[in-house]
């Protein structure tokens, strides 16, 4: 199938300074890719050029084919895109103000009104907030007044600039549920920095820092790379206080990283193994029964996102310190 | 076009709906209305060539320099301030649908606010003209006076436009735009009067040009000149909200 979204060797400066340099990446039709970074990374500045608001200094990007150095306009029109901290006009009804952006995306006359409320009902503003000024609403239906927006006439390709910035978890929640609908019908980049948000939304993540890309993967790819161990949290009653003593003839390396006492001999030990495979988590449970200690609870511990991200950022950082010296 | 009219009404409606319109609109008819009034009270107790009419748009270069600044400098510095030039690019829209979209409403609405102003001419003419024996409105200088509004506010606002692209503050964007007028009046005029370019120099004097209109000559060329300039600078403001945006 060919990408919604190909960019190649794409670099922006501005003046001296180097804002992006060399990104390759690809995005499929109908997957949802999450944009992380830390501040200054060069989000932002990817995702303008990807909706051709600025040009690019050098490189190329396609949207489904078409070079976006010469076919902005017909780029633009199958586009939706929400600009960081959402800059709405406080003066309008929410209705109005999706009425007239879908004129000026050239929506057909006859379409108009089914295309808006459609976009409405997507969000959920068809019940209440239709009818209201944008400037009494609060952050969250803003939000998703800029996200009706973005999908106003179905586009092909939705880039939305930090969606869930300033929400409480419930409205995040509302926009992560809004972000799964569009999953498989229509390509969404968006960025964030909220890391569990990105990861319960996207089908694939791209991690930005200083301008370079330092993954591009699925979330559950990135840790097999970048983690080669798996912790496991094991309650069991322990009466003798042996378990962290018999580690050591366990039939494969295991390591004791914490433990917990959690009264009535009962006992929490974190241990590490040196395999991601599963087969290493049925080997220690068929351990653990074989040497008769009495479980109680065994808790697979999955690198969070956040360990992920400080990971990549932090080597790419160091990588680049080294250079610099 | 059917995006430069999506826009055109869009803004009409923007402007129906705020406050400053109407507060500038009335702070227009106070100006022209006490001016005119001035005039009354001058012609009264003077003997003058010109007619009232004439006088009352020879005060042009006032409401030029209060009110234009006020109506345009909005129209980009605020929207860029509040990103909404930013939001609003990112979609099919052309730079220059949008220029001549706010162009054509702040340039309706100055026509407006001059062709109501004419009502104080108007019922002077219609309370006094039994009084003083001769009419105080005549076709001619009206029609003159009007096309010489016309002409102009082409190129005035087209300065305030420039002036609101150039930045984010309004307040930075009015007192660029006043600047903008005040180096226009006096450049043309220095141009026109003072300079060894006097010979062409006198075909881009405003007043002149008023003064030929309103006695029934019309002369193309400084109608020309204004109309050309004034798209010049409406080109040059494309190019500027353009710029300030691929940033």
């Amino acid at each position: 199938m060919a990408s919604a979204i190909v960019v190649r060797d794409l670099t922006k400066h501005y003046g001296r300074k180097v804002a992006i340099q060399k990104l390759n990446f690809e995005v499929q039709p109908g997957h949802i890719v999450g944009f992380l970074g830390p501040n200054g990374a060069g989000k932002s500045t990817t995702l303008r050029i990807l909706c051709g608001l600025i040009p690019a200094s050098s490189g190329y990007v396609y949207i489904h084919g078409l070079p976006i150095t010469t076919q902005v306009k017909q780029i633009k029109q199958s586009m939706g895109y929400m600009p960081e901290n959402n800059p709405l006009p406080e003066d309008m009804r929410v209705e109005e103000y999706l009425k007239l952006r879908a004129r000026i995306k050239q929506i057909p006359h006859r379409l108009l009104k089914t295309c808006v409320w459609d976009a409405l009902e997507r969000c959920d503003l068809h019940r209440i907030a239709a009818k209201k000024m944008i400037g009494a609403l609060s952050k969250g239906f803003k939000q998703r007044v800029g996200i009706a927006e973005a999908l106003l006439g179905q586009p092909k390709v939705i880039i939305l600039d930090e969606p869930t910035i300033g929400l409480d978890p419930h409205q995040i929640l509302g926009i992560r549920d809004l972000l799964k609908k569009l999953r498989g019908e229509t390509t969404v980049v968006f960025s964030s920095h909220i890391l569990p948000e990105v990861e319960a939304a996207c089908t694939h993540l791209i991690i930005l820092n200083q301008g370079q890309i330092v993954a591009n993967d699925t979330s559950e790819n990135l840790r097999k790379q970048y983690f080669r161990t798996t912790r496991y949290e094991v309650t069991i009653v322990d009466k003798d206080g042996h378990f962290s003593e018999h580690l050591s003839h366990a039939p494969f390396k295991l390591c004791l990283k914490k433990s917990i006492a959690q009264g009535d001999q009962r006992m929490t030990y974190t241990v590490e193994t040196e395999s991601t495979e599963e087969w290493a988590e049925s080997q220690l449970t068929r351990w653990i029964f074989e040497n008769n200690w009495p479980l109680i609870q065994f808790v697979k511990k999955e690198p969070d996102l956040e360990s992920l991200f400080l990971k990549l950022t932090s080597v790419a950082w160091k990588k680049m310190d080294s250079e610099r010296l | 076009m059917n995006t430069v009219l999506t826009l055109l009404a869009s803004e009409c409606k923007k402007m129906l709906y705020h406050a400053s319109t109407y507060f500038i609109t009335a702070l227009f008819l106070t100006l022209m209305g006490f001016n005119y009034l001035y005039i009354l009270f001058f012609y009264s107790r003077n003997t003058m060539e010109i007619s009232t009419l004439q006088s009352f748009f020879c005060i042009f270069w006032l409401p030029t320099l209060c009110i234009i600044p006020l109506l345009t400098m909005k129209s980009f510095a605020e929207e860029r301030r509040l990103g909404l030039l930013e939001s609003l690019l990112s979609t099919p829209v052309s730079v220059h649908s949008l220029v001549i979209g706010k162009f054509l409403s702040i340039y309706g609405l100055y026509v407006v606010l001059w062709a109501l102003s004419l009502i104080f001419p108007y019922f002077a003419n219609y309370w006094l003209q039994q009084d003083l024996g001769a009419p105080l409105v005549t076709m001619q200088v009206l029609f003159g006076g009007s096309i010489f509004i016309a002409i102009t506010s082409f190129l005035f606002i087209s300065l305030g436009l420039f002036a609101s692209s150039l930045t984010k503050s309004q307040t930075v964007a009015s007192l660029l735009c006043f600047g903008f007028l005040f180096t226009c009046f006096t450049g043309f005029r220095t141009l026109s009067e003072y300079t060894r370019f006097q010979e062409w120099g006198i075909y881009v004097d405003f007043f002149r040009t008023l003064e030929d209109l309103c006695n029934g000559i019309f002369d193309l060329r400084p109608c020309l000149f204004f109309t050309l300039v004034g798209v010049l600078i409406l080109a040059l403001t494309a190019i500027a909200v353009e710029q300030k945006s691929l940033r």
